[in-house]
């Protein structure tokens, strides 16, 4: 057999689907679907023009609300101690830590004590130091630790200082709890108004806390407010914060950091004599401190500075009893100096 | 009936082994007439910016003109999809997708002219795809093997003996395998040029050749002439 058998298939014998049923049928489906989606080409010329546009729009307005409007908020499960060991803050331990001798400013400290048991170590060293603070109403002291503890307290043990924040609003509010509070609960409202980002509330609780020097929140206090108001650029504020936790913990945990601090502070506002004896006490309270070639190098560079500085006299208008050999006195650093003599 | 040969250029035998140096014409340079409802992609020059001039304007999201590029194709391709399979079962659903994809990818297109040949590609491709489908699952016993509907390929004007022969071509290419038997049925079915089968297979015009030999061969050595000649 071959393909000689293998007729022509003609094209009268085949079947044409020109504008038949079929064909009508398939435009009806077809218009109903290419009138839903948009043009592709129209679709196209969107996405890589009009989006990345549309997106570097959206992600600068992201930008520049983040930046103005929102303020950085603290986590909240994020916490410098733990809080699990929380004690009722009056009375017995005060009295027993009041008993225990205070280590001496060489004996290292603990260092995972727990919050309160660094307050309690923190109010050995402060019972015995002398004050400048007007001293604590120990009636509110009382009266708080005796009622049961408060919803907001309750979640801030918890950790959710959100939901904290909203009970506190919802029973009175930041200042009506505050001023009611213990210095324990005052601890807790300064964490609270640290994890919403109130900075303002955090140091009006923070100096209530101080309001009571023999609490052994107090020096705590004074080293968190420190912090803040170095933070929110009152320098003065928190070096005097800084020198008043020197005083109720001399030896504490951040004895060391708060000299330093005390230091840092001095060398920004560039006051030499200041830093002189603040170098000085460092590195009388800690011969082995960290910073202490830094401080020496940075004093030496701000006494040099402050030499090359001085105002040189004019000859023009130099007195007579300038004209002697006598050398020219370096003020700010040789002065203290020249008094001390006298 | 008076036989013939079906393919004088495979009838030499020297043909589909010589290297065919001629690379296939690509689609966009084929001249078509769109307005025919045939079934060929005829070369000429006579209508050919009307089809330019739907394309851009569809391009341009005009469902008018779209639409009026359907009409002028829709049995063109309806014919591709029904003749490759043997059967109307889902043809319409072939020349919907052809239809729907081809409006998506109409910017593709580089020369509006081959519309036509562009569109008989997509079917041919969406009609090959199916074939294979349906053969895997027939041959892992899933579905059944599809029958020839004779009606949804022969004319009701047809006279018997185009009947039985196209009964008989078709039962023979379905165990031919997709390639071999498309290329055959879009060279002497739909009667197109070798060039425009190989556009529409996407292919080269070697290979369009070489199944359309192999086909020819197969189809040679098993059909039986149902009259013989001189017979009534």
């Amino acid at each position: 057999m071959s393909r000689r058998h293998l007729p022509q298939i003609s094209k009268a014998a085949l079947r044409d689907y020109g504008g038949s049923e079929q064909s009508a049928a398939v435009w009806r489906r077809l218009k109903v679907e290419l009138r839903a989606p948009a043009p592709l080409e129209r679709r196209s010329a969107f996405v890589w023009v009009w989006a990345p546009a549309l997106a570097c729009v959206l992600f600068g307005s992201g930008v520049v609300v983040g930046a103005r409007f929102i303020r950085p908020q603290a986590l909240s499960f994020v916490q410098a101690e733990p809080r699990s060991q929380l004690a009722p803050a009056a009375g017995p331990m005060t009295a027993k830590a009041s008993l225990e001798p205070e280590p001496g400013p060489g004996v290292p400290q603990p260092k995972a004590a727990s919050s309160r048991g660094h307050r309690q170590l923190s109010s050995v060293a402060s019972s015995s130091e002398p004050f400048n603070l007007r001293p604590a109403e120990p009636s509110a002291h009382v009266t708080a630790t005796a009622t049961p503890i408060a919803e907001w307290q309750r979640l801030v043990e918890a950790g959710d200082f959100a939901a904290a924040r909203r009970a506190l609003d919802g029973q009175g509010g930041f200042d009506v709890a505050m001023a009611h509070a213990s210095p324990s609960e005052l601890m807790s409202l300064v964490d609270i108004a640290r994890a919403s980002g109130d900075r303002g509330q955090a140091i009006s609780a923070l100096r209530q806390v101080l309001a009571h020097p023999d609490a052994p929140e107090a020096s705590l206090a004074a080293w968190t407010l420190g912090n803040l108001l170095q933070q929110a650029g009152d320098q003065p504020g928190a070096a005097q914060a800084f020198t008043l936790y020197r005083r109720l913990s001399p030896a504490g945990d951040f004895a060391e950091d708060a000299a330093a601090r005390q230091v840092d502070v001095a060398l920004a506002e560039g006051n030499a004599e200041l830093v002189t004896q603040l170098v000085a006490d460092y590195a009388r309270d800690f011969p082995q401190g960290r910073r202490l070639t830094e401080f020496r190098r940075a004093e030496h560079a701000l006494l040099h500075r402050d030499h090359e500085e001085a105002p040189k006299p004019d000859p023009a208008h130099e007195e007579p009893e300038d004209e002697s050999d006598e050398p020219h006195v370096v003020p700010s650093a040789a002065a203290p100096a020249a008094s001390d003599r006298h | 009936m008076a036989y013939v040969f079906l393919c004088p250029e495979l009838s030499r035998k020297q043909a589909p082994l010589r290297p065919i140096l001629v690379k296939p014409e690509p689609a966009h340079r084929l001249r078509l007439i769109p307005g025919l409802a045939g079934t060929e992609l005829h070369p000429a020059a006579d209508s050919e910016p009307e089809d330019e001039k739907l394309v851009a304007r569809a391009r341009r999201a005009d469902l008018v003109a779209f639409e009026a590029l359907y009409r002028r194709h829709a049995g063109f391709a309806l014919n591709l999809a029904v003749r490759i399979q043997g059967t109307a079962t889902d043809a319409e659903d072939i020349v919907h997708d052809a239809f729907l994809k081809a409006h998506e990818q109409l910017a593709e297109l580089r020369d509006v002219a081959a519309f036509r040949a562009w569109l008989g590609s997509i079917v041919v491709r969406l009609v090959r795809t199916r074939l294979r489908r349906r053969r895997l699952l027939s041959s892992l016993g899933l579905i059944s093997p599809e029958p020839i509907e004779l009606d949804a390929v022969a004319s009701p004007h047809a006279d018997p003996e185009s009947r039985v022969l196209l009964a008989q071509v078709y039962a023979l290419l379905q165990t031919l395998s997709s390639d071999d038997r498309i290329a055959w049925t879009l060279r002497y079915v739909d009667h197109h040029r070798l060039e425009e089968v190989a556009n529409l297979m996407t292919c080269s015009l070697a290979t369009a050749k070489r199944r359309i030999l192999r086909a020819q061969r197969y189809l040679s050595a098993h059909f039986v002439p149902a009259f013989s000649e001189g017979e009534p």
